[in-house]
């Protein structure tokens, strides 16, 4: 039954999004990720931090984690919902 | 703009370490707590900075997460200030250095002009001084808009001026009428004007729009004689005159004259030139007070001096009276130099250049020309034959004429 509920929700919400021309990331709340080359990715929405380490920084989201890999990693700054990491980064990984 | 804002409040770079560092983090996030630049030292210690009322902010969360915490570096303008009220002579200095900006903000250190053609800088400055409007006057004496009546009183072709203040500066924005736009002033009284013959020679060209004309196209005029009369004689109708009425006569007359002109340049030329190696001094004027060292110069050596000066300036428009510079002492050397025919071609070509141009603001037509240029052994020279158009017109007043009274007696 629940899983009837939020395919439903979600349904409706995919229809609100293409009729209305609403932005995604507003109505289901998933998280925007910008890179700008390979030294600096920029997390918007976004819960908190699972771990944080200079070759390896994991971001819980709405959907799932986010796990950068590289070298000398570092969090530029971070709020309530957005966040910066600058450093060389290797992979991203969404898990 | 963050980085002043964060410097005013104050920040401290601190060291956490801890196993639930990450936990930290979050529960900061949560409560609004801004960290920012968190680097890595070791698994368990991290390195950020945090604002100051911050800190205070994070004691129970630390409890709760059995964080770590020790001040590394602080920063900003809480802790500077601590530092700063310790240097009381530091702040005295502080303050006498603004109270002498803010008293020198007073007067006018400055005096730009702008949108000037004719008038130029120093004979504005000296007009200024004249009127004890110079350089260092109180800003409270200044009258702007009466500075702009007696700039248009005093130089008539200024059709719009505009005097503002702008910090120490004076600026003076002018706007001048052109060439072809003269001042026109009212004819007080017209004195009747002849025209007469500035050179002798054959007329070719006559134009005459007031006066009577004497000479025709074709004949021959000496240096002196009238050429345009502003006698103008009215007629009876038997053909006898009545009377004179008198004009400034107008009109241009042309005469076609030869003219040769010859210039010569010498190859091999021995002459002062400034060497390379030049000796420097710096100078520093405050005020009236100049301080310049003592140049050494070496006896029977000619110097050439090229100088610059500046006006010491605060942001963008507050000029102080300290003006510093250089100067540059170049030793003048004789030495021989040899130029190429290809460059005595130019510099005689230009020198003709030159002289055709002078003709022409004269108002010298050129007909016809006949330029040359003999190369020689040692010396260049150029050769011009030009058959030119010179207008010839001269005013001069003229003599009134009148009737004599036996004349008068039989017109009656």
């Amino acid at each position: 039954m629940n899983d009837y509920k939020k395919r439903f929700k979600d349904s409706v919400k995919e229809h609100m999004i293409k009729d209305l021309k609403l932005p995604k990331d507003l109505i289901l709340g998933t998280s925007i990720l910008s890179v700008t080359g390979s030294f600096e990715a920029f997390v918007e929405n976004y819960k908190g931090i699972l771990e944080c380490g200079g070759d390896k920084i994991l971001i819980q989201t709405k959907d799932g984690r986010i796990t950068f890999i590289g070298t000398n990693l570092c969090v530029d700054y971070y709020t309530n919902d957005e966040m910066k990491i600058t450093g060389k980064i290797n992979q991203i990984i969404f898990m | 703009m963050n980085h002043l804002f964060r410097f005013i409040k104050g920040y401290l770079k601190v060291s956490i370490s801890g196993s639930y560092i990450e936990r930290f983090f979050n529960l900061c996030m949560l409560q609004n707590i801004i960290l920012w630049n968190v680097t890595n030292e070791s698994d368990k210690e991290k390195v950020l900075y945090i604002s100051l009322s911050d800190f205070f902010c994070i004691k129970p969360l630390l409890k709760k997460t059995k964080v770590k915490v020790k001040i590394l570096k602080k920063y900003g303008f809480p802790f500077w200030k601590q530092k700063i009220i310790k240097r009381k002579i530091y702040i005295c200095g502080l303050l006498f250095c603004l109270m002498i900006l803010f008293y020198l903000s007073n007067f006018i250190w400055s005096i730009q002009l702008s949108g000037n053609t004719e008038l130029t800088q120093s004979n504005l400055e000296k007009f200024l001084n004249q009127n004890n409007l110079g350089y260092g006057i109180a800003k409270k004496q200044i009258n702007c808009k009466e500075i702009e009546k007696i700039l248009r009183k005093k130089y008539p072709y200024i059709s719009w001026v505009s005097v503002t203040i702008e910090g120490t500066t004076l600026n003076i924005c002018v706007k001048e009428l052109s060439a072809n736009h003269t001042v026109k002033t009212k004819p007080e009284f017209q004195i009747p004007t002849d025209i007469v013959a500035s050179e002798s020679g054959i007329i070719t060209a006559m134009v005459v729009r007031s006066g009577v004309p004497q000479k025709n196209v074709g004949d021959k005029v000496q240096k002196g004689e009238i050429l345009i009369s502003g006698n103008l004689p009215i007629y009876e109708d038997d053909g006898t005159i009545r009377t004179y009425h008198y004009c400034q006569s107008d009109g241009d007359v042309y005469i076609k004259k030869t003219l040769s002109f010859s210039k010569s340049f010498e190859k091999k030329q021995n002459k002062l030139l400034p060497d390379e190696k030049s000796r420097c001094i710096y100078w520093l004027k405050f005020g009236n007070l100049l301080l310049e060292p003592n140049m050494v110069k070496e006896p029977n050596i000619t110097y050439e001096i090229t100088s610059n000066s500046h006006q010491l300036c605060l942001f963008s428009n507050f000029y102080l009276p300290v003006y510093y510079g250089k100067k540059e002492y170049f030793p003048l050397k004789n030495k021989k130099i040899i130029y190429t025919d290809e460059y005595a071609k130019q510099a005689l070509k230009k020198a003709y250049t030159y002289y055709e141009e002078r003709l022409q603001e004269k108002g010298v037509q050129i007909i016809q020309k006949n330029v040359k240029i003999k190369q020689g052994v040692s010396i260049n020279t150029l050769e011009a034959n030009l058959t030119v158009k010179i207008p010839i017109t001269l005013q001069k007043k003229a003599i009134p004429q009148t009737i004599s009274l036996q004349e008068e007696q039989s017109v009656e």
